[in-house]
């Protein structure tokens, strides 16, 4: 670290000193901090050169703070000990000492040549300047819906990999969900309730001013803050891809003034979670005969039988590592700043040959080239590899298999060698451990993007911005099933390979103009367009027949039997336009006004453009007297805003046309194989876009100072036109066909409060808090429909998935739809609507009251949502320990526990207590299994199970070595030592594998880049990836 | 000044940067804007209509005819067996209901079919650079397709909504489509039939149209048979005798010499068949096997025995019946166990044996076949010779009792698997129907006949609730309730005119 250190101040010199004999006088504005230190700087004791030192209130000396002489053009900046030094020009007396974060003063001089200055922190933070789209505005002159969340809030470190897990409980009516809790694994993020029930409902994510497609992908340790633009009028500027909010990421340049390298280096250890109640082997083999003779049938356990003892589960779980490895150098001066970084994660799945690892690296750079030109550039990659990543929410996920494995099967015969058996829960022969551990599927990511811009004024008040970026996101995706594993015996071996590709260029031009009429009209206007190119691709390939497992998927020709290959390419193009106008009256009254027109190639020509309004006034009533002389609030802002904004993420690139697809056959005995050419899709030339209208009104409000401050919006936002996969007669050929139809509305509230509790120079103790409530309804559906449903996974091998959600107007988004369970029939009780029913039969409620159980008698379970959101963080600093703790919560929704009603007929505990004619007849458990059962069917409401929790998501407790320890120590600047748990404790009453896992959850990310699914299919718990429980101990170092 | 002229440089940026066309560029997509401009677009949109006829050329090769349809015609009979929960078991126990995943499977897989035709049929009939020779081959291979698949879906679910051609024109994909009556359809595809068989080649040996011989296309003996049969479901008696005496004479097709050689995987194609699915193992293969096949057998492994038969339709053929020996009732499993019959109901067996709830067929799982593969090349008999002759020897019966003619025909069908023939003096017309309808079950197991034979001659609810009487069923099945299965539920649900009243078990 030195030796980079070292050869960076190298680089410096050579680039400043020709700078320095240039242009003496602007020395030390150029210089950055540590040259400072290196340079044998003496500053003469003439009367207009002013040294002193700045600290905080604390007695911290402050790196990087401004120091301007008032009226006059120079300034300077302290040094890594607080320190400067600054000629007086104009010799006014009084210096003006700035620092972000803190409160600006002014300083008279007096007699004294040498100053000691202590800035007070700014707690209300108002005067910060934060990121909205297109520009940049005082956090007190915004007037839409922003939640900011910095770099120090977020959740870090261990197995957070993503953005969606680093702001996770972070912000109000921010909802963040696992999809799994695989390595790796998907997440969704949904923005005050979804608005679309086919179409994304992910985010928008803007990079450094670059809409990126992979934004939740980027390392979190690289963002200096986000805003979440949660309204139409924040998120209009944005158009027919603003509706789902946006996602506006800043990343960092480093701190003001200094030239730090920073390390983080952290070790931790998870713990598996889910521990489902299991029969032994003794227990099961009794129950597998017991089942059969009473279903009729002969045991198939014979008395010479000798059950083994196996925990499929427990023999493929792990406590796995995860380890983080980070390195950040940055420089930050007036006229130039850079950031690099890179970052290693590798964190081994609890589950057995899971793993994921990723490297990234970041490098961020500004310059101004002289008083009129800044030139910027963002450049990031990473390279990702994660092994077996197929927890799709059915029988194929390698949990199934392990939870319905007979229990009284060995996993190795006595020779050692793996044991293969039959079992008819996957209707195969196979070894579930074996499967897990011999079969390769991996997912290999690369992927890049880059943006380089430049801000020029044109004029005095006019700038032109102008930026360019590529994103490229390559994934090779392989699976690789060895000749002698179950699945690869039927054809030795069996290969498969996916390379799939994203490309996107897009150029961004916009010109600022500020003006004023008069003195107290204040206008800046923004003008700018956008275009857009993005080229998907991609090629599959695969084959069978090995006659050695060498290769893996490496190889294809090797494979006697070739599988037919795939490959595609789509290509769209977008051209935008849009203004913003930015209206303050005395600096009371504010007003935003935006316009966009987007035009996209994924659209019909009749429906190419789509226009998007919004429009915002804000009122500061805390600069009212009246308001003032309440002396309740230190600061009071009242927001109302209204605006429509679009979702142009419909599933295909081309889904207005109809196409065509090969489904080839042989015609004669031996071959060849003939192309056929079918229709594939239904057309729909009118297709456009959704469209979002929301209306919010909002409080920000300050107490004590800024000690307490809060927001409250309330919000109602109706979607319409929804791309709707509306489901047509199977006569047509196709199960749905895409059109713009129904509406859906979402209205909430939110509420997000921060506190400074306890500040004193030792101690200090802040809190924020947010809850979100939101409620979903679903306004119309397409003309003639009047529901939309959809499935379960297979709940076995042989069972298929069966309708458990339905959508319907006046509803909600995944509404659990099924049969009312009422008990079991006893022996000797006749229910007339289930007249064939045995005893121990499952009783369901005849609801249409017409005597017979049938697809009539369904009706509504629960809901998927949760309505109820709510996370409180604490964060207590004494001295040099810190102790953050996290609870996050989500309430009033329920998941469906497949995993329980899989495991009540296979291997779980609970078919111990099924229902025995005359033995065991007090019981809710059905005789035998669910799905023999005529009447009825395994989607009723005894699986249906409110997930509602409350979690201690992070605990971290650190130690910060005292500055002092390092004065003689030329190079390290800090050194902190943490330990930190996530996940720690749940408290919910739900039973299956965890009230977050989520796997059937459509929208998420699949592996070509695009979103699969639907909005409707949430809530299933099924064969997902086992929660787990982390621990990690780090280290923190910096340097300069 | 010079600052104005800096202006020019955005205005040339923008103007460089700007996309002015949005029309879409379709580069791996064939779409309505480039299909059906040449002779091979209009060929391919026939081949992907026989496509349909089973799954994807390599994956999952388990629709229509390659497995999933014997699941409606098989299964609910008292030849086949499913010992599986879920779909398959509701069917094989005749418990199914609207939700049942197999009914819509195979409902959305012969409208597919048909869907496919219609496209062909509405395209192609309006391309200007084919001849007309050509175009007139093409329609009439889709509307024998077409016809064949209405001809399912009508023996399923009765009447259905008829999605032709015409609808194509100008279509409205959500509109609530009326149910057309069987009659309506059936006079549909008489017209449609009879085109063909006026149209189609005898074979496609030196073909003027088609380069290759492909026995796997529609050719008049095909249509000609199809609509025999069609007039036989309707009780034209005469009109099925004229039709199908009009194949047999036609001297095309003749009973393949051995009943066991007929269903080889290496025979995908002989004198015998009429209308075939045929399939390659490694290009084009099915899962036949899979589901066919029995469990843990020592020469055909990996096997899931899913498609199974009953042991009371074993037990029915006679001992010197050739078609006895297509099953595997008793082996020594690759699980160390014997598997055999249960001596009773509910038996429990002894240390090293394995009692099976039913019986394998080898029709489809023959051990000369790819056993080792994941697919095989097994053909489907759609439509064979054996069913033209004991479809005449059934309509002559109808019309006039047991006669020498009808008694011989079956005799042919018999003899090929060395079974005892009939005597024409043991027969009544109403005896002989049975014998027939028997006879039908022996022959035809496993080939997609069973239900409508059953319904034809009036004996489903008769047959069936005797069959699971003698399995320990409690349940039954009656008429005219369980005629038509239940529209699947979510077309039901969205095309009210769909209504499963009457018809819901």
């Amino acid at each position: 670290m030195t030796k980079i250190y070292k050869q960076l101040g190298s680089d410096f010199r050579k680039t400043i000193f020709p700078i320095m004999s240039i242009t003496g006088k602007m020395l030390l504005k150029n210089v950055c901090c540590c040259l400072l230190m290196l340079l044998p700087i003496i500053a003469s004791a003439q009367n207009n050169v002013i040294t002193g030192i700045v600290k905080d209130n604390k007695g911290v000396t402050m790196i990087g703070a401004t120091i301007k002489e008032k009226g006059a053009p120079n300034s300077a900046i302290t040094d890594v000990n607080g320190k400067f030094t600054i000629t007086l020009k104009k010799n006014t007396g009084v210096l003006i000492v700035s620092s972000i974060g803190y409160i600006t003063q002014e300083v008279s001089i007096g007699s004294s040549n040498s100053l000691t200055i202590v800035l007070e922190e700014d707690i209300n933070k108002l005067n910060e300047v934060v990121v909205v789209g297109y520009g940049s505005v005082k956090k007190s002159d915004v007037t839409g819906s922003v939640s900011s969340i910095k770099s120090g809030d977020l959740n870090l470190g261990g197995s957070v990999s993503n953005v969606g897990q680093a702001i996770q409980g972070k912000a109000a009516g921010v909802l963040v969900q696992q999809t799994n809790f695989a390595p790796g694994g998907g997440i969704a993020i949904t923005i005050r309730g979804g608005n679309s029930i086919n179409a994304s409902n992910e985010p928008l994510y803007v990079i450094d001013g670059f809409i990126s497609d992979y934004g939740n992908t980027i390392n979190p340790n690289d963002i200096a803050d986000i805003q979440i633009l949660k309204d139409a009028s924040a998120t209009a500027i944005y158009g027919s891809r603003g509706a789902n909010g946006v996602v506006l990421i800043t990343t960092k340049k480093g701190t003001p003034g200094q030239v730090s390298i920073d390390a983080d280096v952290s070790n931790g250890w998870q713990h598996d979670t889910y521990k489902p109640a299991l029969l032994t082997g003794q227990q099961y083999t009794d129950i597998q005969n017991a089942t059969a003779i009473e279903d009729g049938k002969s045991a198939p356990y014979g008395a010479g039988f000798v059950p083994a003892n196996t925990n499929w589960l427990q023999s493929a779980i792990q406590t796995a590592t995860v380890d983080n490895r980070s390195v950040s150098v940055s420089s930050n001066n007036k006229d130039s700043k850079i950031f690099a970084s890179v970052n290693y994660l590798n964190q081994v799945g609890v589950l057995k040959n899971t793993d994921f690892q990723k490297y990234s690296a970041r490098l961020g750079a500004e310059k101004n080239l002289n008083d009129n030109i800044k030139l910027g550039a963002n450049f990031y990659g990473s390279s990702s590899i994660a092994d077996l990543q197929s927890y799709s929410g059915d029988i194929t996920a390698p949990i199934f298999g392990l939870l319905v494995a007979p229990p009284n099967v060995p996993v190795y015969k006595p020779d050692g060698t793996f044991n293969i058996f039959y079992n008819p829960q996957t209707g195969g022969n196979g070894n579930p451990i074996y499967s897990l551990l011999s079969a390769t599927n991996n997912t290999q990511n690369k992927f890049g993007n880059g943006n380089v811009f430049l801000d020029y004024s044109l004029l005095k008040n006019l700038t032109y911005h102008v930026s360019a970026g590529a994103e490229y996101n390559q994934t090779i995706a392989g699976q690789y099933s060895p000749n002698n594993s179950a699945l690869g015996l039927t054809n030795p071996g069996i290969a498969a390979d996916q390379w799939y590709s994203t490309f996107r260029w897009l150029v961004e031009n916009y010109f600022t103009y500020k003006f004023k009429i008069q003195k107290d009209h204040d206008f800046t206007i923004l003008l700018g367009n956008s275009n857009q190119k993005d080229i998907d691709q991609g090629l599959g390939a695969g084959s069978q027949g090995y006659s050695t497992n060498e290769f893996l998927y490496y190889n294809l020709t090797a494979g006697s039997i070739a599988s037919s290959p795939t490959s595609y390419r789509t290509q769209t193009t977008g051209t935008d336009y849009y203004t913003r106008i930015n209206y303050a009256f005395k600096d009371k009254l504010l007003a935003t006004f935006t316009l966009r027109d987007d035009g996209s190639s994924r659209f019909g020509p009749k429906n190419s453009h789509g226009i998007f309004p919004s429009g915002a006034i804000a009122y500061k009533l805390g600069e009212d007297d009246f308001i003032k002389n309440l002396n309740t609030f230190s600061d009071l802002k009242v927001r109302v805003g209204y605006g429509i904004t679009g979702n142009d993420r419909i599933p295909q690139a081309n889904a207005y046309l109809s196409t065509f697809s090969p489904w080839n056959t042989v015609l004669a005995p031996g071959g060849p194989l003939q192309v056929g050419i079918e229709p594939a899709s239904l057309p729909n030339p009118a297709l456009k876009w959704e469209s979002t209208a929301q209306f919010d009104a909002g409080l920000d409000m300050g107490f004590f100072d800024g000690r307490i401050t809060a927001t409250l919006d309330v919000y109602r936002k109706t979607t319409t036109n929804l791309l709707l996969n509306v489901p047509v007669g199977n006569w047509w050929g196709a199960n749905t066909e895409i059109v713009n139809a129904g509406s859906v509305r979402n209205q909430g509230i939110e509420l997000g409060i921060n506190t400074v509790n306890v500040k004193s120079a030792d101690f200090s103790w802040t809190s924020s808090f947010n809850a979100a409530y939101n409620i979903q309804k679903c306004l119309s559906l397409a003309p003639g429909i009047s529901a939309i449903y959809s499935n379960t996974a297979n709940p076995s091998g042989t069972v298929s998935g069966a309708q458990f959600t339905k959508l319907a107007v006046g509803q909600e988004l995944g509404e659990f739809y099924g049969y009312k369970y009422q008990g079991v029939i006893k022996t000797g009780e006749h229910y007339a609507p289930e007249p064939n029913a045995k005893p121990g039969d499952p009783k369901y409620a005849d609801l249409n009251g017409d005597g017979a159980i049938t697809p009539a008698d369904q009706t509504y379970l629960g809901n998927t949502n949760p309505h109820y959101t709510a996370a409180l963080g604490n964060n207590f600093s004494y001295k040099g320990f810190g102790l953050s703790v996290f609870f996050q919560g989500a309430f009033d929704y329920e998941l469906y526990n497949m995993n329980a009603l899989v495991l009540e007929s296979t291997t779980g505990a609970a078919a111990l207590n099924r229902f025995v004619p005359g033995v065991n007849e007090n019981t809710d458990i059905p005789r035998e299994g669910y799905f023999l059962s005529k009447y009825g069917g395994y989607v009723n409401s005894r699986f249906v199970q409110n997930a509602s929790y409350v979690r201690l998501k992070t605990a971290s407790f650190s130690y910060t070595v005292p500055a002092s320890v390092f004065t003689n120590t030329p190079f390290i600047k800090g050194l902190t030592i943490y330990g930190e748990g996530q996940n720690l404790f749940t408290f919910t009453g739900y039973k299956g594998t965890d009230p977050e896992e989520n796997v059937h959850q459509g929208q998420a990310l699949n592996a070509a880049g695009g979103y699969s699914g639907s909005n409707i299919t949430g809530g299933l718990d099924f064969g997902g990836f086992p929660a787990f429980r982390t621990y990690i101990i780090g280290v923190k170092l910096s340097v300069h | 000044m010079k600052k104005y002229i800096l202006l020019l440089i955005p205005v040339v940026i923008l103007q460089f940067s700007c996309n002015k066309n949005l029309d879409p560029k379709v580069l791996s997509s064939l779409t309505s804007v480039n299909a059906f401009r040449t002779e091979s677009d209009a060929i391919a949109a026939v081949n992907a209509v026989y496509a349909r006829l089973k799954g994807p050329s390599v994956g999952d090769n388990y629709d229509y005819w390659t497995v999933r349809h014997f699941a409606l015609t098989d299964l609910p009979t008292d030849i086949g067996n499913c010992s599986y929960g879920g779909d398959p078991g509701q069917l094989s126990l005749s418990q199914w209901n609207s939700a049942n995943g197999l009914l819509a499977e195979d409902w959305r897989q012969i409208y597919k079919l048909i869907a496919d035709a219609n496209s062909a049929i509405y395209n192609i009939s309006a391309m200007t650079t084919i001849t007309a020779a050509q175009k007139a081959q093409f329609l009439a291979e889709a509307k024998f397709l077409r016809a064949a698949a209405y001809m399912d879906l009508t023996d399923a679910w009765g009447p259905v909504v008829l999605a032709t051609e015409k609808d194509l024109a100008n279509p409205n994909y959500l509109s609530q489509a009326p149910v057309t009556s069987v009659a309506d359809i059936e006079a549909l595809l008489i017209s449609d039939l009879q085109n063909s068989i006026n149209v189609l080649p005898v074979s496609y040996a030196n073909n003027t149209i088609y380069s290759s011989n492909d026995p796997g296309r529609a050719t008049k003996g095909a249509a000609m048979t199809l609509l025999g049969k069609l007039y036989l479901r309707q009780h034209q008696w005469q009109k099925s005798a004229d039709m199908m005496q009009q194949v047999i004479s036609a001297g095309t097709y003749q009973l393949f010499p051995s009943y066991q050689g007929l269903f080889l995987e290496s025979n995908k194609w002989c004198s015998e068949n009429i209308f075939s699915v045929l399939s390659d193992a490694n290009v084009n293969g099915t899962e036949l096997l899979n589901h066919f096949g029995p469990l843990v057998h020592p020469t055909i492994p990996n096997r899931w025995q899913y498609y199974a038969a009953s042991w009371p339709f074993y037990h029915s053929f006679a001992d010197n019946d050739d078609r006895k020996g297509e099953f595997f009732p008793k082996y020594n499993g690759t699980d160390g166990l014997i598997h055999e019959e249960a001596p009773s109901l509910g038996a429990t067996p002894p240390a090293g044996v394995l009692y099976m709830p039913n019986v394998a067929t080898s029709k489809y799982a023959d051990s000369t076949g790819s056993v080792n593969n994941y697919y095989d090349g097994h053909s489907v008999d759609i439509l064979r010779y054996a069913d033209v002759l004991l479809s005449r020897a059934e309509a002559l019966n109808e019309m006039n009792g047991p006669g020498p003619e009808s008694i011989a025909l079956i005799n042919q069908v018999r003899q090929r698997s060395h079974a005892t023939p009939l005597v024409l003096g043991n027969y009544t017309q109403t005896s002989l129907r049975l014998a027939i309808l028997q006879e039908r079950g022996w022959e035809f197991f496993y080939e997609g006949k069973r239900r409508a034979d059953l319904l034809r001659m009036g004996q489903y609810d008769i047959v069936v609730n005797a069959y699971l009487k003698s399995i320990g069923q409690s349940n039954t099945i009656s008429l005219p309730k369980d005629q038509y299965f239940s529209y699947p539920l979510n077309q039901a649900q969205l095309n009210p005119n769909l209504s499963n009243s009457g018809r819901e078990q």
